[in-house]
């Protein structure tokens, strides 16, 4: 459609005057870049162990120096990227479809479902999410996909309740209830009208989600519940290198950056993001 | 974190599970008002890598709980405090091994329990040696009575000690091991037949004065003590299951003695806090790879001895350990008799002959394999080297975690099937001061209970039993080497370390330590002034 | 408004117990019978068959489950099988350490976000109002963990400036205070640019408001105006959002507690979980689950007292 390449350059042209939200941009598309090829750009097989080169700081060798088992570092966390990527993508996918789905048929079906759907949501939002990932965690055992399970568990009640909201404020438009009298089916309401005027909030949502989900990935894989070795993950990464903290500083500041930067980089992409399809910031030339 | 118990039919042995956990732990490194030097000159501060769990006997298998009720009990012998497994009279002052299966035993007159509770009699022996036979009593430690029949009593003072048939291992574990606690009979009979943590009576030369739970222990001085050592008017016995705790407390100098973390060996050379110094003791913690025969991938000897001879063990000793290990030769460290000085196969294994050997055997490469492994950093290390050797001759490792009780169980028959799915684990366990106790953990009679390997040798079983029937030592020697190669043979055995117990100790005091680096309380004391 | 407060503390009660429920579901929803996975590998049958007298496991589920509910109205939430106490005892003794740590860093975060906040309200576009509006934006989302191992590493382990493990000697308030500094930081540093964009944001438009219109032109200095009309308005939403801080906090606090070796209820829940300690880890959830809706619900008050709108449909979200 043509109306939607017109509004993505227009998106794109704002962006480029937000100076925080291009950086943003530029460290989010970085590091996809990296983690995307990281096979290509590491230096050293992020597995290989070389116990007699152990905790070595930083050298022309080893840029961020290695590990306990003189496991490159700079190879691990580009590595690790990869699986904060997947992460990310299949948990937020996967939670984002889903509470589209029932954030829709609580806000535009009958009204038992969406008292229903909502205790559903507030009940799974009433555990501090750390605390529910460990209970977990506790009774099925450590795994990237119990934690990537968990994750999805979590967000689903955000993204519908959002969904829902959007919903219900669409529902009683004008345009809606000439389409219903029209007798247009309810799954066409939803596709045609309600799907592309949600869609604005949930990327940004999504887009703002990404450090949360990624840090809940590092921050599992630091307790040791996530990634198994020897695969890397920034968590893990940090995690042995806070064993190892006062043998050598490196495995922690090198682990620690790519979160920095993939918080800090979505963050600000996000919040621009808003800002730019905010309607109230929207301007003269609003197109509602 | 120590096990607490294995419980089951009373014939099911314990095992002493003592870990040093560098990460998970309750450490809680405070709670010592800032004090100074003067003010603590009698008192003692150490750490246990462990909070109690049990002082009684019959149930206490940690070395954290042994190390504190040591001081507070006596035994009839006990270990000369000079870092060998030499034994001494404590509460006996005469104890003779008449024949194979009779002790003679006379207790020294005048040693008096605290709380009123009277003098120490032949009664008290009996009631002590029995109550752990004592099938009511379900006591975990009674198998290091082993064919204990009965106590006789002569007198006031004296009595005999009845074995059904001979037994090795008697003195070195259950005389003058922490089985061999002499409690008062009229002490326990009035708080029920057993107690947990806060013991109704003590003879020995310090009284436990506080609990604090998952914090310290306080000892105090026995004033009706007449012995030696007790050199101190208060011991102060932190819990830090945490090394690192520890580290931090003793560089605060709140400690005057603790158990640091291997990794930290190294910092605390270069940074040495003042007045300290830092002492590495030998452990008799045996770490060794196992694998299942039982399991369908493994049951060729020649994958087997592929393994073990891809393992390099000086890299995982390197890594894990920092190198400041040594090679193991087998569950019998060095300094117990029967230890072997050389494996069979070499330290840095060769992985020429297992690629070989896995051709040989014509397997499909790469080989899957799966090692269960307890959680602890130090484990985990040792197992990615293990993991990245394997996989330079063919054999793709997945490496599956458990929590500690988990992992006690994956080879329990008890437990559920799973015990025919593992295939290779790491295993470790601390020894006691009888080679006895090293080995008889792979007889078949430990099938499905601490017997993961599933091995099962009948000419090991033999020399086993032969081993502890005799008290000639030359021939237990013999008999337990050849019991060592035999396990090495099957192939089910990578043999790795015995580990170490770094010590950071403070000037001012004078340690003690037992052969397998466990501090012996009794007999700390202030440095001498003559430096 | 009384009856606003009473339906939303009434579902905020049916809520957690429902949560409470789940976590009850969760524990027999397991292969196995639950005693195996209460006591662990360490269960042999007659244990397995004490606990399950003792705890009525052989009984029917729903019997089970009003059971579960009856104790935890009187507070009782299980026996820890490792040491033999009350699950909620050990809790308790644990918790106060967690809120000292949360409260710490919401104190912090308040204390510096406030005036940061009220200063970029007042000078617009000053290099201290960008640098607040970068932090605001990016620190929230920094998982704490990270925050927490890069101040032990510099403050406490390379320049020793503050201790680095530990809660400090007990009575000794300024030990505590010592070692309460990095783990409240950690905690509290991404709240401090996230509140002072709140109160900005808020400010700004107070000021622009009728009343405070008058005031100027009345000729009350500047001043005044802000500290003693401005101010007052515009923190109040920051005291709701905190409401629901102490929510987020609390998971960050295991974190934070986990780094810095503090005792609190995330340790205990840590421990916990890698000992499969499964009593504690369910009475460690309950409560902080409890703790959060609490907070919750005390936010959605404040709010709903400040809009009136919200009063119907009780969230804005």
């Amino acid at each position: 459609m043509s109306v939607q390449r017109g509004v993505i350059a227009e998106i794109f042209g704002r962006l480029r005057k937000d100076s925080l939200g291009m950086t943003g941009l530029v460290i989010v598309v970085v590091i996809l870049l990296a983690s995307i090829f990281a096979p290509v750009l590491t230096p050293h097989d992020p597995l290989e162990v070389d116990v007699y080169n152990r905790l070595v700081s930083p050298s022309w060798q080893h840029w961020l120096g290695t590990d306990q088992l003189g496991r490159d570092v700079l190879s691990r966390v580009l590595f690790g990227g990869r699986i904060a990527l997947k992460v990310a993508l299949v948990a937020i996918s996967v939670s984002m479809a889903v509470g589209l789905l029932l954030g829709m048929m609580a806000g535009f079906g009958p009204k038992w479902l969406d008292r229903l759907l909502v205790i559903c949501f507030d009940t799974l939002r009433s555990f501090p999410t750390i605390m529910f990932a460990l209970a977990i965690v506790a009774l099925t055992g450590p795994s990237l996909n119990t934690v990537i399970g968990v994750i999805i568990i979590t967000s689903i009640p955000v993204y519908g309740r959002i969904v829902r909201t959007q919903t219900q404020a669409l529902r009683e438009n004008d345009f809606i209830l000439a389409e219903r009298a029209m007798g247009a089916s309810t799954a066409r309401i939803l596709r045609d009208h309600i799907l592309p005027n949600i869609a604005a909030p949930l990327l940004i949502l999504a887009s703002m989600d990404v450090p949360a989900v990624v840090g809940m990935e590092a921050g599992l894989s630091f307790l040791g519940l996530g990634v198994t070795p020897p695969t890397p993950s920034w968590g893990n990464i940090l995690s042995d290198g806070y064993s190892y903290l006062r043998n050598s500083p490196w495995p922690i500041i090198a682990g620690g950056i790519p979160l920095i930067l993939v918080t800090l980089g979505f963050t600000f992409f996000g919040e621009s993001l808003r800002d730019i399809l905010d309607p109230k910031l929207r301007g003269k030339d609003g197109k509602g | 974190m120590d096990f607490k118990k294995n419980p089951g039919p009373a014939q099911i042995n314990r095992r002493d599970f003592l870990r040093q956990s560098t990460l998970a732990g309750l450490a809680m490194a405070g709670g010592l008002p800032g004090v100074s030097w003067a003010v603590r000159g009698n008192q003692l501060h150490i750490s246990n890598y462990n909070d109690l769990a049990s002082l009684d006997p019959p149930y206490v298998i940690s070395g954290a709980d042994s190390t504190v009720g040591s001081a507070l009990f006596q035994t009839l012998l006990r270990f000369k405090p000079n870092g060998t497994w030499d034994t001494e009279p404590d509460a006996a002052e005469y104890f003779e091994q008449l024949d194979d299966t009779h002790y003679d035993f006379r207790l020294k007159p005048e040693q008096v329990f605290s709380d009123g509770f009277g003098e120490m009699t032949a009664q008290d022996v009996k009631f002590s040696f029995e109550r752990m036979i004592d099938p009511a009593m379900n006591a975990i430690n009674a198998p290091d009575m082993g064919p204990l029949s009965h106590v006789e009593v002569h007198d006031r003072y004296s009595g005999t000690i009845v074995m059904h048939s001979p037994y090795a291992a008697f003195i070195p574990v259950a005389v003058a091991g922490y089985s061999g606690c002499i409690m008062s009979r009229k002490a326990v009979t009035s708080v029920g037949g057993r107690f947990s943590i806060r013991p109704p009576a003590c003879s020995g030369p310090y009284l436990l004065r506080d609990w604090q739970a998952k914090r310290k222990t306080i000892l105090v001085k026995n004033p009706l003590w007449k012995g030696p050592g007790a050199s101190f008017e208060e011991i102060h016995v932190y819990a830090m299951s945490d090394a690192k705790a520890a580290e931090m407390a003793f560089e605060a100098g709140q400690l005057d003695c603790a158990l640091i973390s291997v990794e930290s060996t190294g910092a605390f050379e270069k940074n040495m806090p003042p007045d300290s110094y830092l002492e590495i003791y030998p452990s008799s913690r045996n770490y060794w790879l196992g694998m299942n025969q039982s399991n369908r991938a493994l049951q060729d000897i020649r994958v087997r001895q592929a393994i073990q001879y891809a393992v390099d063990v000086e890299a995982v000793i390197e890594a894990a350990w920092f190198g400041l290990a040594e090679t193991s030769t087998g569950p019998i460290p060095k300094g117990m008799l029967g230890h072997r000085d050389n494996a069979l196969i070499p330290p840095r294994g060769d992985a020429e002959k297992a690629r070989s050997l896995l051709r040989d055997a014509g397997v499909e490469l790469p080989l899957r394999l799966r090692l269960d492994v307890n959680n602890g950093s130090l484990e985990l290390t040792a197992v990615q080297v293990i993991q990245w050797s394997l996989k330079k001759v063919g054999v793709e490792l997945e490496i599956r975690t458990q929590d500690n009780s988990t992992f006690l169980s994956i080879g329990n028959e008890e437990a559920g099937d799973q015990w025919q799915d593992i295939q290779l684990f790491m295993q470790s366990f601390v020894g006691q001061a009888d080679p006895y106790y090293s080995l008889v953990w792979f007889t078949s009679q430990q099938l499905g209970l601490w017997n993961w390997e599933r091995f099962s040798n009948q000419e090991f079983d033999h020399l086993n039993d032969l081993a502890v029937a005799t008290t000639v030592n030359a021939e237990r020697e013999r008999r337990y080497h050849r019991m060592q190669d035999i396990m090495e043979e099957s192939g089910c055995y990578r043999f790795i370390t015995n580990g170490v117990m770094p010590q950071i100790i403070r000037r001012n005091i004078e340690p003690v330590f037992s052969p397998d680096g466990y501090p012996m309380l009794r007999d700390f004391r202030p440095a001498s002034r003559e430096t | 408004m009384l009856q606003f407060i009473a339906r939303r503390s009434l579902l905020a009660l049916f809520i957690l117990l429902l949560a409470v429920t789940l976590l009850f579901a969760m524990i027999h929803m397991m292969p196995g019978d639950p005693a195996s996975a209460i006591l662990g590998p360490k269960a042999s049958p007659e244990l397995k068959a004490e606990l399950n007298q003792r705890m009525g496991l052989d009984q029917p589920l729903l019997t089970q489950l009003g059971r579960f509910y009856t104790d935890l109205a009187r507070g009782d939430l299980g026996i820890d099988v490792f040491t033999n106490r009350e699950v909620s005892e050990i809790v308790f003794e644990q918790l106060p350490y967690t809120l000292v740590l949360v409260l710490a860093a919401i104190g912090g975060a308040t204390l510096l976000g406030i005036p940061l906040g009220c200063f970029s309200a007042i000078r617009r576009n000053s290099l201290l109002d960008r640098v607040t509006a970068v932090m605001s934006v990016g620190f929230i989302a920094i998982p704490t963990f990270v925050i927490a191992l890069y101040l032990l590493l510099w403050l406490s382990v390379k320049w020793r400036w503050f201790p680095a493990m530990g809660a400090g000697a007990s009575g000794d308030f300024v030990d505590q205070a010592r070692h309460l500094v990095l783990p409240a930081i950690a905690l509290g540093l991404g709240w401090v640019g996230y509140i002072a964009r709140l109160v900005r944001a808020s400010m700004l438009e107070v000021m622009e408001e009728n009343h405070i219109r008058t005031a100027r032109a009345f000729g009350l200095p500047e001043r005044t105006i802000i500290v003693h009309y401005a101010l007052r308005i515009a923190v109040l939403p920051t005291v709701a959002i905190l409401g629901m801080g102490i929510g987020t906090m609390l998971s960050g606090a295991l974190f934070a507690e986990i780094v810095f070796s503090r005792p609190g209820i995330g340790k205990l829940l840590h421990e916990a979980v890698m000992t499969r300690n499964y009593p504690v880890v369910m009475g460690s959830v309950v409560v902080t689950t409890g703790f959060f809706v609490l907070s919750t619900l005390v936010s959605d008050i404040i709010n709903a007292a400040l809009d009136p709108r919200l009063r119907e449909t009780g969230r804005s979200s």
